[in-house]
């Protein structure tokens, strides 16, 4: 990303593949590559991806009879952003999510962080729908009662616009959501039913951007969100579960490092203090076990918890259950 | 072995542009002259990042 300009290749620089479908002047018809909580390639598809491909041309066809260049604004690349520029020694490779890490530091640096500043491009399940892999402006599942569930959007219902925006893949949806608001918010949909067009509305309550800890988990972005919990390490496998005479679905992770570098080794102490070594098998935090990964425990440690709380953590040590009461801290 | 499936959705991606109506791909590794080739051919950029 050396040298890119984040404001006209402007992406979820979380992702590990993105493709922006654009003009030489900068605007952007379509972008693919968007993934959700599940999986890194849960919508990425040659299917998929030829047919953007194919439906970008007659909109830049379109396009080019009126078109309307974005504002020419000053290019800013990673390397040039103040928070990298001051780092000590500066990375061989700049990759995507560095942007994310030199905006999130830089913001810190100059007292204008806040939380929600982190909850970028949501996934369209934070407002109770999914679309399909291969033809991802059509729409997989509604969850009941959720915001899509209100607005009366069905399974199958093809995504036409949402706000004036055209929708043809997952990023497309993501990114309308990243522009919205965090509070409560309107965000206007237009959908085509049985060959007919229907207009409505999502209605996204307040708050509805912070992710859920399993979107937030594959984000790399996740790790310069407070509190930490100054520890972590790798899920027991069936087998491992089993000799430690566990249930073989159960989440559990042993303990392989504490945080005891850097400017954040002061929450490896707090975690060692309270009593958490490595080698320990982590079996609850607050009473909660049912993460799908260590990610995913991070991301929850992150998003639920604050500092200034304490959190009990079940462990296993050798055959020993014990708990430990860990505070919590930024 | 990511880097080898995106290469070969690439690949098959070129594969099924270049059967279809839309041949003449430009693959380029700079952004600047990539826009600025589309600027001169008036051809959209399907810009890719890893």
């Amino acid at each position: 990303m050396k040298g890119v300009d984040v404001r006209t290749y402007d992406f979820d620089f979380d992702l590990t593949l993105a493709v922006l479908l654009m003009n030489a002047d900068g605007t952007i018809y379509h972008r693919y590559g968007a993934r959700d909580g599940t999986d890194p390639q849960s919508h990425t598809s040659v299917k998929s991806f030829v047919d953007v491909l194919r439906k970008t041309l007659p909109a830049h066809a379109a396009y080019q009879k009126n078109p309307s260049p974005p504002a020419k604004r000053e290019p800013l690349s990673v390397d040039r952003m103040p928070w990298m520029k001051a780092r000590p020694k500066q990375p061989e490779c700049y990759h995507c999510h560095m942007v994310n890490d030199a905006v999130t530091e830089g913001a810190k640096d100059l007292g204008t962080f806040r939380r929600q500043m982190a909850w970028r491009y949501p996934d369209s399940s934070e407002l109770g729908f999914t679309v399909e892999r291969d033809d991802q402006a059509v729409v997989a599942a509604v969850t009941p009662e959720s915001p899509a569930a209100t607005a009366g959007l069905r399974t199958g219902d093809r995504l036409l616009r949402m706000e004036s925006r055209r929708i043809l893949t997952l990023g497309d949806v993501q990114r309308v959501l990243h522009e919205a608001s965090p509070q409560a918010t309107r965000i206007p949909l237009q959908v085509e039913r049985a060959g007919k067009s229907v207009r409505t509305t999502l209605r996204a309550p307040k708050g509805w951007k912070e992710p859920s800890p399993r979107n937030f988990a594959w984000r790399a972005s996740k790790w310069r969100l407070s509190p930490k919990p100054g520890f972590g390490g790798r899920r027991l496998g069936a087998a491992q579960l089993r000799t430690l005479g566990l249930d073989e679905k159960a989440f559990a992770f042993r303990v392989n490092y504490l945080v005891t570098w850097g400017e954040h080794a002061h929450t490896g102490r707090n975690a060692a203090k309270a009593g958490i070594r490595k080698g320990d098998v982590i079996l609850a935090t607050g009473g909660k076990s049912d993460f799908h990964s260590v990610a995913e425990w991070h991301a929850w440690f992150r998003l639920k918890l604050r500092a200034g709380q304490e959190v009990a953590v079940k462990l296993l040590r050798g055959r020993t259950e014990k708990t430990v009461t860990l505070p919590v801290v930024d | 072995m990511r880097t080898l499936i995106l290469l070969l959705l690439l690949c098959a991606v070129l594969a099924a542009v270049e059967d279809g109506e839309s041949a003449g791909v430009t693959w380029l590794t700079d952004l600047d002259a990539a826009r600025a080739a589309a600027r001169e051919t008036g051809r959209p950029i399907v810009a890719v990042f890893r």
